[in-house]
């Protein structure tokens, strides 16, 4: 009992100290371990088609079992792996980041509970099993587009604020501005302000990824567009702040 | 002799246990990124994020270079490729 709970609060503290590269060459390994045991699948299912004796419908069950355990263990582990990567770049205050932090969170949960799996006896069985597992792609796939826009969106809201701090350190070291000077400026503090505008208007579609209408490639077309802004703001007073 | 054995358990279990936590819950908050929870005087920047204290240029130059270097989708967080349809023959 001592040794059980020494070993759980172990595993924690372990898991917990991962960092987002162990858990990427984690991730990167699931998927090499995947694509063998997907070859002996397709092999011994060809095999089990071209032949159809008992020898060769055991070898298909076991590899089919078997890629199945693989391709769910691939996805925990770079759901893992997305889930460390949001935490190193997201703050724990941050409502919407939250929301697709827990629900990695449970999806990891989820799919390491999954016990019945990759235990099938029969074709029908291994096939009802890996096609409740697929009915999940489709949450899983909004899950991890929303995941890795939250990502996206937290590094550029981080070098929006950065900018920021430059364009104020340049106003406060000009107090008396030259005209043309003056007028950058609110260029620049312009595009800063559309940049802001459109990050946190994917933000708050990023929280209510569940329910809301969902389309990743019109949200990084967002992001993307905010960037633009960004890029020229900041080219903007790097000019300036070049200028004798 | 057990008993008392037992009892030590008992008190050196708990500390053990709490040590860990305390220890797992240091590792997990340094892995957080610092932030501030303002954000600078007039600045219409957001909140909770790390902040740069600017100088002259003072890395401005390096910045414009991370903006630049920012994209949308990063490669290394892209979907594992695997096949969706995994099936048997009916039998």
């Amino acid at each position: 009992m001592l040794l059980w709970i020494l070993a759980f609060f172990l595993t924690v503290a372990s898991v917990l100290a991962q960092s987002s590269g162990d858990l990427y060459s984690q991730a990167v390994n699931a998927g090499g371990q995947y694509r063998t045991a997907y070859s002996a699948y397709i092999q011994a299912k060809n095999q089990h088609l071209q032949y159809n004796t008992g020898t060769t419908r055991v070898e298909a069950i076991g590899k089919t079992n078997a890629v199945l355990i693989s391709r769910n263990e691939w996805m925990i582990s770079y759901l893992k792996y997305l889930r460390q990567s949001l935490a190193e770049v997201t703050d724990v205050a941050n409502y919407s980041q939250t929301v697709t932090y827990l629900d990695l969170e449970n999806q990891i949960n989820s799919l390491s509970g999954l016990t019945e799996l990759g235990q099938g006896d029969s074709f029908t069985k291994i096939n009802l099993a890996s096609n409740e597992w697929e009915t999940r792609l489709e949450q899983l796939d909004k899950l991890v587009g929303a995941s890795q826009l939250q990502v996206a969106s937290t590094k550029l809201a981080n070098l929006q604020n950065q900018l920021g701090g430059y364009v104020d350190g340049y106003t406060q070291n000009h107090a008396t501005p030259s005209a043309a000077q003056a007028t950058t400026l609110t260029l620049i503090g312009d595009k800063l302000t559309a940049s802001i505008a459109d990050r946190i208007g994917v933000d708050k579609q990023l929280a209510a990824y569940r329910t809301n209408y969902w389309s990743s490639s019109s949200y990084a077309q967002a992001l993307n567009r905010s960037h633009q802004q960004l890029l020229e703001a900041a080219k903007l007073l790097a000019e300036l702040a070049n200028l004798p | 002799m057990n008993g008392r054995r037992l009892h030590l358990i008992w008190l050196i279990l708990p500390s053990v246990v709490f040590f860990l936590l305390v220890a797992a819950f240091i590792i997990k908050l340094s892995r957080r990124p610092v932030t501030s929870t303002q954000a600078p005087a007039g600045s219409p920047t957001p909140v909770g994020y790390p902040l740069v204290t600017p100088g002259a240029d003072n890395g401005l130059t390096s910045l414009v270079g991370q903006i630049a270097g920012w994209q949308a989708s990063d490669p290394r967080l892209a979907a594992p490729p695997f096949d969706r349809k995994i099936s048997l023959p009916a039998e």
